[in-house]
């Protein structure tokens, strides 16, 4: 456990400089673009006002009352969401490859470290998770921010107040990323680490068979996909939807724990035996 | 500890962001109020069935604090207040409780496996449950039978019928009723035309429940479209779709093509009695006997659009605007057989359509109006249509007498 926590602590730190860059980044987009559309819709609505002399009634009847949901379905919010996604995406393949790659070949001596392996394995499984759950949380956290600024820019009279639930849940995507009940929170997430170990895997095959590794990986990774969502399609083909919903939601957290399980287990194994500097 | 303070805080960033955000969900999702129908008068019985699923909101001008867009959804029953929200997501995919879903759910959970029971096929009386469906080949496009499914209460037994259907383009399952040994499975069949449908003919499968054969198939009724014309055949849907009702009744109508466009717009807007369609009959098929009759309406009724039916009567909403007047008319006796004036409480309020809802059932209206406030003017009511006596009579109310509030009923259902 100690060597899981300093090795967790050491991807951690890897991973702060990164993280706190593109959280400056992401945020910093966010906040300009509430200023900046919270800034157009009011000046739109001087424009009508003070020059065309409409009432606040008519000018109400032209726009109807902004909401903050204007600004969380506009690309600076939603651009920001695929930036934030996108990276972790690129962090999973670096979390790897940067251990390989480079003047020093850093894997050498990360394989040397007297622990088990598994332990590697597992600190960089956490650190994606705690990398995505970081952005998760910050967005909430922010969101209070950036509904207050928007607050302060809008006319009481001209917007309609979301909270910040509310305001989290203005499309499908997000949604996904904030769904209304912990237990699915769990599940959502859950899924989300159980892909990731699987990519971790793959590039384990790789990383063990080179090449070869590539379409073993391919193959294992397909495999795992069709063994995750196995429930519902087998339900559907060939049960003929014996099962109920929530039946097939926990099968499907049954098939989830064991493709996660199969992916640590194969992981380890190619880490302990095959892996190749 | 303070090489590792990076971790540390991310960390702590992270469980007390959604860790808060959690509980305050939670927190807020529990100091939502209970609602009670209060009986005013009568019999309590009436509404032991009855589920209001409503919208709960606090500020109508404003959207509410607690989490969905405008309002929490609640299902009201007798003695129970249900919000959504409140379920787990395994308790909310069963069915939301005391709700039809989950009724069915709970005590025919074998029978319902692979069948679809939030469908329009589904019967229920005393002793049969029966289900219904169209075998459909979707690399083919075409119904190719009829799925029977039955069950016996008396005895538990489950049995199934499959009927191969030969020529069959396109079939959905309209209705099930049962009539002694025999289950009556009421079906329509289209033809396309590029510009509409064809031809439309209703169709009605008898099985026999001691063979589990066909017996018959009927063509009840078939409607033929000329070039420019569109045709149509659709089934009057009761409040209790799977109820053993006396009769199934049929709308039949025609309009020539120029037409067909303003019928859909005027449609869309729930208001297609305004235009003046070449042909609008109605036919009724008694269950008991086997015949298909044409409805002959009195001319005050003629042309206009049932808006509820309960397997027996059917119930035209007449008056002005500010009045609520209900003629009853009886398809057993051929005529009106009660005009009934409902008194209610009118709201000015522009954020639903309408003011009131109602709901039919056995020979019985079940009324509310569509708003609740903390005003506490809105009841529900439950009227007999032959006598126009109020058999029940209860208010809507909070648990907690000084809640501020306005809720919005969406609509009536019944548990079985």
């Amino acid at each position: 456990m100690k060597s899981y926590l300093k090795l967790l602590n050491f991807e951690m730190n890897r991973l702060a400089k990164f993280l706190f860059i593109l959280i400056l980044v992401v945020f910093g987009i966010q906040i300009a673009g509430t200023v900046v559309i919270s800034l157009g819709f009011t000046s739109e609505i001087n424009d009508l006002m003070i020059r065309q002399g409409l009432t606040e009634e008519e000018v109400l009847n032209v726009f109807g009352k902004m909401t903050f949901q204007q600004i969380v379905i506009s690309v600076f919010f939603f651009g920001t969401i695929f930036i934030a996604a996108t990276s972790v995406l690129f962090y999973i393949f670096l979390i790897w490859y940067r251990d390989w790659v480079g003047k020093n070949t850093f894997a050498y001596r990360l394989l040397m470290l007297p622990t088990n392996r598994i332990n590697v394995y597992l600190a960089k499984l956490s650190t994606i998770l705690i990398m995505t759950l970081t952005f998760v949380a910050l967005q909430i956290i922010l969101l209070k921010f950036e509904i207050q600024l928007f607050e302060w820019i809008v006319p009481e009279a001209f917007r309609e107040d979301l909270t910040v639930s509310q305001a989290l849940r203005q499309s499908i995507e997000m949604g996904l990323l904030y769904p209304y009940t912990f237990f699915e929170f769990l599940i959502n997430y859950g899924t989300g680490i159980t892909l990731v170990a699987v990519i971790f895997t793959f590039i384990l095959f790789e990383r063990s068979y080179r090449v070869k590794g590539i379409f073993i990986g391919i193959g294992y990774g397909v495999l795992s996909i069709l063994v995750l969502f196995s429930p519902f399609y087998i339900n559907d083909l060939l049960l003929n939807n014996y099962f109920y919903t929530d039946e097939l939601i926990l099968m499907f957290i049954m098939a989830d724990i064991i493709v996660l399980g199969s992916a640590i287990f194969l992981g380890h194994y190619l880490l302990k035996n095959k892996i190749r500097i | 500890m303070k090489k590792y303070w990076k971790s540390i805080t991310i960390i702590l960033i992270t469980v007390l962001g959604i860790g808060t955000f959690y509980i305050q969900s939670y927190i807020s999702a529990l100091s939502l109020p209970d609602f009670k129908i209060e009986t005013v008068e009568g019999d309590e019985t009436f509404i032991e069935n009855i589920v209001l699923v409503s919208e709960y909101v606090t500020d109508a001008e404003n959207v509410d604090e607690y989490g969905y867009g405008y309002g929490q959804i609640l299902y009201l029953t007798e003695d129970n207040t249900i919000y959504r929200n409140q379920l787990s997501l395994i308790n909310e995919m069963k069915g939301i409780p005391e709700t039809r879903e989950r009724f069915l759910r709970d005590e025919y959970s074998s029978f319902f496996r692979g069948i679809n029971m939030w469908n329009e096929s589904i019967y229920e009386d005393e002793q049969y449950l029966v289900s219904a469906d169209i075998v459909y080949n979707y690399y083919r496009g075409l119904s190719e039978g009829v799925k029977v499914k039955y069950l016996n209460k008396e005895n538990g037994q489950t049995e199934s019928i499959d009927y191969p259907l030969s020529s069959n383009n396109h079939l959905i399952i309209d209705d099930i009723q049962v009539n002694g040994d025999t289950i009556l499975v009421f079906a329509k069949q289209w033809t396309f035309r590029e510009d509409g449908h064809a031809k439309e003919a209703a169709y009605l499968y008898k099985f026999d429940m001691n063979t589990n054969e066909l017996i018959t198939t009927e063509e009840l009724y078939v409607v033929e479209a000329e070039p420019d014309q569109y045709v149509d055949i659709s089934i009057l849907h009761d409040s209790k779709s799977w109820s053993p009702n006396d009769y199934v009744v049929y709308r039949s109508i025609m309009q020539r093509d120029e037409a067909v466009q303003e019928y859909d717009v005027e449609d869309e807007f729930g208001d297609g009695e305004r235009v003046q369609l070449e042909d609008n009959r109605l036919f009724a098929y008694e269950v008991a006997t086997g015949e298909m009759k044409e409805v002959n309406l009195p001319e005050s009724l003629r042309d206009r659009f049932v808006n509820y039916f309960d397997g027996s009567n059917l119930y035209y909403v007449t008056g002005d605007v500010d009045e609520l007047k209900l003629a009853v008319y009886s398809l057993k006796e051929d005529k009106i057989i009660n005009e009934l004036e409902i008194e209610y409480t009118k709201y000015d309020n522009a954020r639903m359509p309408g003011y009131y809802m109602l709901t039919v059932d056995d020979g019985y209206v079940y009324f509310h109006e569509t708003l609740v406030t903390d005003e506490g003017t809105s009841f529900l009511q439950v009227i007999d249509t032959t006598t126009g006596e109020i058999v029940y009579k209860g208010k809507i109310v909070p648990e907690k007498s000084d809640l501020q509030f306005e809720m919005f009923i969406m609509r009536t259902e019944f548990q079985y």
